[in-house]
């Protein structure tokens, strides 16, 4: 135990020096190549290309990347703890479903022409709150918040947005039809600093927020009697840690479309990593998280240059390769 | 007293009722929970654990509401060891460890030198301490049920509430368990109240028993006045001989199948 601080302190340390080299590796990687070397030089010289190349395009990418990552691999241990179910991610509970349903029906009424830029995101996170909010009363009986429930009515409102939504395509013009297919499949590019600023807060006091529950994570483990019976105000954790998790996944797919695996996949790694702490597991799953989709993005725009692959794809294959192999190395269980 | 309840009626939406139960147990006192299986029990733990709350009635620690209590208040004095504990892939002394968090302050994140040194404790009390870095999954159910006690000593309880501890034990790990609550009984002056299948191990340890049928209270008591022939025969519906135990002269229980005792009648 003695020696457990500085080792949570260099995996923090660690994670944090690989979440820089990826974002330096993102930076320099794209159509246009640069070195690390003109990557550094670009940042004082604001009139050169690679200037405009780097800080218009790639950084605001990037950045976005880091707190969608880091957010959904958040959200994902806060979930995974809640429901003692390792199988259990964001999109599970059905918010990307809301969301994407939003938006999809954002295009099909052409409130983009009308609002501009943020019209998407804004219906987005106004779909992912209405789900929030139908699974969160629908789960709620005595004031009593059931989490079994609430999983199961989480992935039946999932079914039935994911059916809405082709309804939605089925009946959509074609030029809408391509813009829903690509947000549905996630995409970090053609962002704007307002967002990125946006979504770096939001994760960034997400992470912060969920240190204050995170010894409530570690009782809740047990089993939610044998928290009560460890002075843990069980529902009130149960209700904020859902909303948090919540918030988090709905900011992220309304600023980046459904990009999934990645808050299943992380927490994964990690818990194997530095162990189920959640102490530890939090700030390191954000760590990992923000690092692994930056890369996976990365690989989404450079693979078929000048064309870009949806970054949901790419976590998919990644994730699901990589889980696979895990599994078969190391035992997981399911506890 | 140090815990009463009070006319307690409680129970589940499945109808299954704990009606009117009245229980006291002094500072210091060692007392048993008996009954058939779904007599109430469990329930009971649960109530005046502030798990389940009560329809009528209430429940008092030295005289104070447990429900009008401060959770972590109330954890820092009552801890439980329940029947089903999920531990995932945990070591024992993270396990223990866990205990002591009804004592962090606000915002404490860290165990402190006290934190570790109580578990530590508890563990050696335990007879655990050599495996405090195995995970808990690898070990034997005996092992196991001492590191739960752990952890509930790990909490510096005054009252510690105990649900079937040895249920699935061999004889050894029984023993071992159940004197290990003695000793913390008697030692520390623990208060316990613990819910026993086997009623041979209740007529042996407990001070005073209660026993529990269909949701009621059906008599309370020393061992002797409780476990008599009559009342066992009317509760659990069996034949059954009471015996003196050869060296604590408590009551010794023996069943009796139902073939022999046509063969001697």
């Amino acid at each position: 135990m003695e020696g457990r601080l500085s080792k949570w302190g260099l995996w923090i340390l660690f994670l944090l020096l690989f979440v820089v080299i990826v974002g330096l590796f993102s930076l320099s990687l794209g159509s246009t190549g640069f070195s690390l070397k003109e990557v550094f030089a670009s940042f004082s010289r604001k009139e050169s290309v690679a200037h405009s190349i780097v800080f218009q395009l790639r950084l605001p990418r990037i950045l976005l990347g880091f707190a969608v990552g880091g957010g959904l691999s958040l959200a994902g241990v806060i979930l995974q703890g809640l429901f003692r179910n390792p199988l259990v991610e964001p999109y599970t509970l059905g918010i990307s479903g809301g969301a994407a349903l939003g938006v999809s029906l954002g295009m099909l009424s052409h409130l983009p022409k009308v609002l501009g830029m943020i019209a998407l995101p804004l219906t987005g996170f106004g779909g992912a709150v209405l789900v929030i909010a139908l699974v969160y009363l629908l789960s709620t009986r005595r004031g009593i918040l059931r989490i079994q429930g609430l999983l199961l009515t989480g992935v039946m409102v999932s079914f039935i947005s994911s059916s809405l939504i082709m309804l939605i395509m089925a009946v959509s013009r074609l030029e809408d039809l391509h813009g829903i297919v690509f947000w549905i499949m996630g995409f970090l590019g053609g962002t704007n600093w307002w967002m990125v600023a946006l979504m770096v807060c939001v994760a960034l006091m997400g992470l912060g927020i969920s240190y204050f529950f995170a010894l409530d994570l570690n009782a809740l483990a047990l089993g939610e009697e044998e928290a009560l019976h460890l002075g843990v105000n069980v529902e009130r954790s149960k209700k904020l840690l859902f909303l948090l998790a919540s918030v988090i996944t709905g900011l992220c797919v309304s600023s980046a479309g459904v990009i999934g695996f990645v808050g299943l996949v992380v927490p994964h790694f990690l818990r194997m990593l530095v162990g189920q702490d959640h102490r530890i597991l939090l700030a390191s799953s954000f760590l990992g998280g923000a690092a692994f989709l930056v890369l996976c993005d990365t690989l989404a725009r450079t693979v078929i240059a000048p064309m870009e692959l949806p970054v949901g794809v790419i976590t998919g294959i990644v994730g699901g390769v990589l889980f696979i192999y895990a599994l078969t190395k190391k035992q997981v269980t399911l506890e | 007293m140090m815990l009463e309840a009070r006319q307690l009626t409680c129970g589940y939406e499945d109808g299954f009722l704990l009606q009117e139960v009245n229980l006291s147990v002094a500072q210091g006192e060692f007392l048993g929970i008996i009954g058939p299986n779904g007599s109430g029990k469990t329930t009971l733990i649960r109530a005046i654990s502030r798990v389940l709350k009560p329809l009528k009635g209430n429940v008092l620690l030295d005289g104070r509401d447990i429900w009008k209590m401060d959770l972590k208040a109330f954890a820092k004095r009552v801890a439980v060891v329940s029947q089903e504990t999920r531990t995932g892939l945990m070591r024992v002394q993270e396990y223990v460890l866990l205990g002591r968090m009804p004592h962090y302050r606000g915002l404490q994140f860290l165990e402190t030198k006290r934190d570790l040194e109580v578990a530590e404790k508890a563990m050696s009390m335990t007879g655990i301490l050599h495996l405090k870095d195995r995970p808990l999954r690898d070990m034997s159910g005996g092992e196991r049920q001492l590191t739960f006690m752990a952890r509930a000593l790990a909490q510096e309880p005054e009252l510690l509430l105990l649900d079937e501890p040895v249920a699935h034990l061999d004889i050894a790990h029984q023993i071992a368990v159940l004197d290990l609550v003695k000793r913390l009984n008697a030692e520390l002056g623990l208060t316990v109240v613990i819910v026993l299948h086997e009623l041979n191990l209740a007529s042996e340890f407990c001070d005073r028993l209660l026993l529990l049928d269909e949701g009621r209270v059906h008599s309370t008591g020393a061992p002797q006045e409780v476990l008599t022939c009559k009342i066992l025969r009317e509760v659990y519906k069996t034949e059954v001989l009471v015996r003196r135990h050869p060296i604590s002269s408590r009551p010794y229980i023996i069943p009796v199948s139902k073939g022999h005792g046509k063969g001697r009648t």
